[in-house]
């Protein structure tokens, strides 16, 4: 009885430990929206540079099938900033401050919406320009609600620079808002990027 | 008693009646945007075979997003009459004088024969509980089954008898599977039962109450442990919590809007005489009005904040999850204060119009006769365990999750609470009219309404 006891723990141990999720297959289907969600999923896992992949060509492409422009591009953006095409991201996410400009303001996208998509998007574009000064205008902004993401693209900043310590200071500021201030795809990456260098 | 019971079966096939006279009325039968839909297409899935699934078209991936009892319910029915939908509408139909039934055994336990009918006329015949059954929505089962709980507790509660705690396990776990939030009512139940049963009976008969909860829920939550590793009923919590969670970090400055929004509804269709609701209006959309920000917008525009981020993972649930107790950890004050107008969102009807007029006044009317049951302390062990569900669900609905429809599988306990003074003056009625009859049969007449 006991070693069917041990057994039994055994079992709930290793059902209940929590295991890496595989990685999805690429979609069938081959339309800019289908292309785009396994992007973002993808962006999500922290891989910026598969998701180029697949959020190049639409880009290359037009953007009519595209539910978000202004997403879309932001996307795009991120992507490129994390895989290291700094005047693309710059680029992308230039044309998605356009592309949220033309983006009607209705019940369920308020001002306060835009507010915080546009601080998101001008961080993208600080960090990408390597303007650590709007970076920190950013973080000091907190109206209608605190970017994290401005926080953790400051410490992305300081650590390409080398300068390890004022990284650790950006990221810690950054783990203080997150998740609820953090609006990009890879947040959850970003997350562990910045406990892992807090440490 | 045989005119008690044909009194019952009367209001029970007038509900059921009217109610499949409303389905006929209304041919649409999918909430276009709702979890409508997805039952459709869970049940299609089901049917076809390809198991449980949110997906329409391969990679056709297991979901844990929905609770099975409603999709397995259309499935049944799929496979049996095709993809008709008109079964299904019928028998929810049938279920609303069913549930109206219940409500009178619930009723008659509580208050007495006369409190009971009435409870079963305010419930069966109220046009919202009729409207529902109509649509492809969990909520006319759940509240057949959650009032068929509640009167299968108050059984067993009376007579002790081990087959009535084990039945309302069963109907609880049932329940459950057709929404998570019933999960929670087997404390309140547990607890009453509890402490009702005598002291030796009592560890066995609970034990039995439990076994019948855990193996309805069992083979539902083992598979989403090995599928999921999730040892949950439904995946949806992170998306409630963090609809309701995320106000509370609004500034001060939100709060006079939230409260006059939360008084006009309190006091809607009312407030609407006073002050319309298009004076709430702020811009040329139906969606643009103050009223409408309180109790949907908002949420919504929070929920698209964060869709980006947790969309893409493997669980967004537990990313909405992680996110809204992010919200609660640091705006503890905000997130109690939100409680209030999460109240009143889930008590009150929005929009004005004659539903609100008989929902409000339904609820305006439990409420008041709840709180003086409370002060005047008649209150027995049936009352405890009734209100200690009510107060329950409210809580759970208030502290996770907040829509006005959440509030109908509460309604025939409402309708109980709100029987009590109409059953009153009925009685009242009824006395003043055989004394002026003659006295002798003023007595016969109180022994047989009582």
């Amino acid at each position: 009885v006991r070693a069917f006891l041990v057994a039994l723990a055994c079992l709930c141990v290793a059902g209940c430990a929590p295991r890496p999720s595989a990685l999805q297959p690429p979609p069938l289907d081959t339309s800019p929206a289908a292309q785009w969600t396994y992007a973002a999923y993808l962006l999500g896992r922290g891989d910026p540079a598969t998701a180029r992949t697949y959020l190049e060509p639409i880009a290359a492409g037009s953007l009519n099938a595209i539910s978000d422009p202004s997403l879309f591009l932001r996307d795009l953006a991120e992507a490129r900033l994390f895989s290291g095409d700094s005047p693309g991201a710059v680029a992308a996410a230039r044309q998605a401050a356009d592309a949220l400009a033309r983006r009607p303001t209705t019940a369920q996208f308020r001002p306060d919406d835009r507010v915080v998509f546009e601080h998101t998007l001008e961080a993208l574009a600080a960090a990408a320009s390597d303007d650590a000064t709007r970076l920190q205008q950013l973080t000091a902004d907190a109206n209608p609600a605190p970017v994290a993401d401005a926080w953790y693209l400051l410490g992305w900043l300081q650590e390409q620079h080398g300068d390890a310590v004022t990284a650790r200071t950006d990221y810690q500021h950054y783990l203080g808002l997150a998740p609820r201030s953090t609006f990009l795809r890879e947040a959850s990456s970003m997350r562990s990027h910045a406990q892992a260098m807090s440490l | 008693l045989t005119r008690r019971r044909v009194a019952l079966f009367v209001v029970i096939t007038l509900a059921a009646l009217q109610a499949f006279a409303f389905a006929r009325l209304n041919p649409d039968r999918l909430v276009p945007g709702t979890d409508s839909e997805q039952y459709d297409l869970m049940a299609r899935q089901l049917a076809a075979g390809t198991g449980l699934t949110l997906d329409a078209q391969p990679p056709l991936e297991p979901t844990l997003f929905r609770e099975p009892g409603y999709p397995l319910l259309v499935a049944a029915a799929y496979r049996i009459d095709g993809f008709n939908l008109e079964p299904i509408v019928d028998l929810q139909a049938l279920m609303v004088g069913l549930a109206a039934g219940f409500t009178a055994l619930i009723g008659t336990r509580l208050f007495g024969h006369v409190a009971g009918l009435s409870a079963a006329v305010l419930f069966g015949l109220n046009s919202e509980v009729s409207h529902y059954a109509h649509w492809l929505l969990t909520e006319v089962p759940f509240v057949f089954l959650l009032t068929a709980v509640i009167a299968l507790a108050l059984r067993a509660q009376a007579d002790q008898r081990r087959a009535d705690f084990l039945s309302c396990g069963i109907g609880l776990g049932l329940t459950a599977l057709v929404r998570v939030i019933a999960a929670g009512l087997i404390i309140p139940i547990g607890l009453a039962l509890a402490f009702t049963s005598p002291r030796r009976q009592r560890s066995p008969r609970l034990a039995l109450l439990v076994v019948g909860f855990a193996v309805i829920l069992a083979p539902w939550v083992v598979r989403n442990v090995v599928l999921f590793n999730a040892p949950t009923i439904s995946g949806r919590f992170g998306v409630n919590l963090l609809r309701r969670s995320a106000r509370a970090a609004e500034p001060l400055s939100a709060y006079p809007d939230w409260l006059v929004a939360s008084a006009w509804m309190a006091a809607n269709p009312v407030s609407n005489l006073v002050y319309p609701i298009s004076r709430f209006q702020w811009g040329p959309d139906y969606e643009d009005n103050l009223i409408w920000d309180f109790h949907v917008n908002e949420m919504v525009s929070y929920m698209r904040r964060y869709e980006p981020v947790c969309q893409p993972q493997p669980d967004p649930d537990d990313c909405y999850a992680s996110i809204g107790m992010a919200f609660v950890r640091a705006y503890p004050v905000g997130y109690v204060a939100q409680s209030f107008f999460a109240l009143v969102t889930l008590l009150f009807a929005p929009l004005p119009g004659p539903q609100a007029l008989e929902h409000n006044a339904l609820v305006w009317l439990g409420l008041i006769a709840g709180v003086a049951l409370l002060v005047r302390r008649r209150l027995r062990a049936p009352h405890v365990l009734v209100l200690l569900t009510v107060g329950a669900y409210l809580a759970a609905s208030i502290l996770v999750d907040t829509q006005q429809r959440y509030l109908m599988p509460l309604l025939p306990l409402f309708s109980v609470l709100a029987a009590v003074p109409i059953a009153h003056v009925l009685r009242s009625a009824a006395m003043r009219l055989s004394q002026t009859q003659g006295q002798p049969s003023g007595a016969a007449t109180q022994s047989r309404i009582s």
